[in-house]
């Protein structure tokens, strides 16, 4: 009894034409479907032959460049066998689904063409110098579709590329994992390039490689933990990393590059300690102005503000695990109110500076330093104001202890 | 510093440094001991350092 049916296309590049497949047999559910042979092989899994359940899908060691097409609904259902798309070959999903209870293992090329969304709800792993590319165009869509939903959290460790080919912004490259984890591994690259479009990642992120900003990437990480403590995060000048809920992880793994913006969630999680430094990108708590606790699981970690780099405050707290060293410059903008709830030091050449303005509040404060314990100050403390009629004040409370101005300072 | 509005530190202070008013400041004392005995105070023309209760120590060293 034969168990592997092989792809010979002679009559149609459609899977579902018997003709195409040795003994004019269409494999099923518990026959492998080997597609191999040199040359350019084009197979189609489309709608009108309607799901096609395969033991799994070998791919031989002929060589020759495969491409598997899985269009408008078609499906592609891996039993045990699974399939692994070879180096030399690419599969284009253009609003197809591969399902089943195998995995796919891509070490190929993975395109999803803008205006489609496919669906993966099979395992999935992305090897070693494979690519996952998620594109968007100008021309858009209803639903603003370039998507790929994967069903599962699942591995990375070639290149996920949510890709712009727009010119107009009009249309958004959406990786969605429905749940689980998305571990972008050592060595695995999550780029988003293009010059204009948006890029969306919705699910739960664990970066331990690098995430490559070259256009604005916003993490939908709702009651998820968006972990870049152990990863590299790289923001292009004039782009952002934006984590829009749920909690961001970072740590003294945590490699911040580039002169673009991270928009942290609004409950920021050290592992470890952070030092930001001058080279570190724009890093805003929550985003520009929201609230944002900054909290550690181990008591006395520090954050440290280096000589050269400016943080900003903005309505903020740095929580009660956290010790503030500022050793660059801290700044709290007018009409906000930010908290430092343990240590706070400001060294020798650092400036903390609590600014006003005319445009003011209510209860009159505008910009306002609450420190829970007192602390020293070896460099300067600069309450400031911008405005002109005298609607502001600058403020710093120090709740309990005594604010110690050094010699010097 | 700046051209108006006010600024405030609601705190206790020991100034060994330097305090620099080039806006008229406020220190919120209730209760406590402004100690600048061993710190230099510089307050511009038409400015203020007003420390608004509690103690304000002073001495030999202050200037």
């Amino acid at each position: 009894m034969r168990h592997n049916f092989v792809w010979s296309g002679t009559n149609s590049n459609f899977w579902d034409d018997p003709l195409n497949w040795t003994s004019s047999h269409i494999p099923t559910s518990s026959e492998l479907a080997v597609i191999d042979g040199a040359g350019i092989k084009t197979i189609q899994v489309r709608s009108n032959g309607g799901t096609q359940s395969v033991r799994g899908v070998l791919f031989g060691v002929s060589g020759g460049t495969d491409n598997l097409l899985i269009s408008s609904g078609g499906i592609l259902d891996l039993g045990p066998g699974g399939m692994t798309l070879p180096k030399t070959s690419s599969m284009t999903m253009s609003g197809g689904t591969i399902q089943g209870t195998g995995t796919f293992i891509n070490q190929g090329y993975v395109v999803i063409p803008a205006n489609t969304a496919s669906a993966i709800s099979a395992g999935l792993s992305n090897a070693v110098g494979a690519t996952i590319e998620i594109q968007s165009s100008d021309v858009c869509c209803t639903g603003a579709y370039n998507i790929l939903t994967v069903a599962s959290g699942f591995t990375n460790s070639g290149t996920l590329l949510l890709r712009s080919y727009g010119t107009v912004g009009a249309g958004t490259s959406r990786l969605d994992i429905s749940s689980g984890t998305l571990t972008n591994a050592v060595g695995g690259v999550i780029q988003a390039m293009g010059t204009v479009d948006s890029a969306v990642v919705n699910g739960q992120v664990l970066n331990s490689g690098t995430i490559q900003v070259d256009r604005s990437l916003t993490i939908g990480n709702t009651g998820l933990v968006f972990d870049t403590s152990t990863g590299t995060v790289s923001i292009a000048n004039g782009m952002s990393l934006s984590v829009n809920a749920g909690s961001t992880r970072l740590g003294t793994g945590s490699i911040l590059t580039g002169s673009g913006t991270f928009n942290t969630s609004n409950t920021v999680d050290l592992a470890s300690n952070l030092t930001l430094s001058a080279t570190t990108p724009v890093l805003n708590f929550g985003g520009a102005s929201n609230a944002a606790t900054v909290n550690a699981i181990t008591p006395g970690t520090t954050l440290t503000v280096a000589s050269g780099k400016t943080l900003t405050l903005a309505n903020d707290t740095i929580g009660a695990n956290v010790n503030l060293v500022n050793q660059g410059y801290v700044v709290i903008p007018a009409n906000t109110a930010s908290a430092i709830s343990a240590g706070l030091s400001n060294a020798v050449g650092a400036t903390i500076e609590i600014q006003s303005s005319d445009v003011c509040c209510t209860g009159a404060y505008n910009g306002t330093l609450t420190v829970a314990s007192g602390f020293t100050n070896s460099g300067t403390l600069l309450l400031r104001s911008y405005g002109t009629v005298g609607a502001g004040t600058s403020r710093l409370d120090i709740s309990s202890g005594t604010l110690t101005n050094a010699v010097g300072g | 510093m700046g051209t108006v509005d006010s600024a405030v530190v609601n705190g206790q202070v020991l100034n060994s440094g330097t305090i620099q008013v080039d806006r008229s400041l406020t220190i919120g004392n209730t209760g406590l001991v402004f100690d600048t005995s061993t710190g230099t105070a510089s307050i511009a023309n038409g400015m203020s350092l007003s420390v608004n209760a509690g103690s304000t120590r002073l001495g030999t060293e202050a200037s």
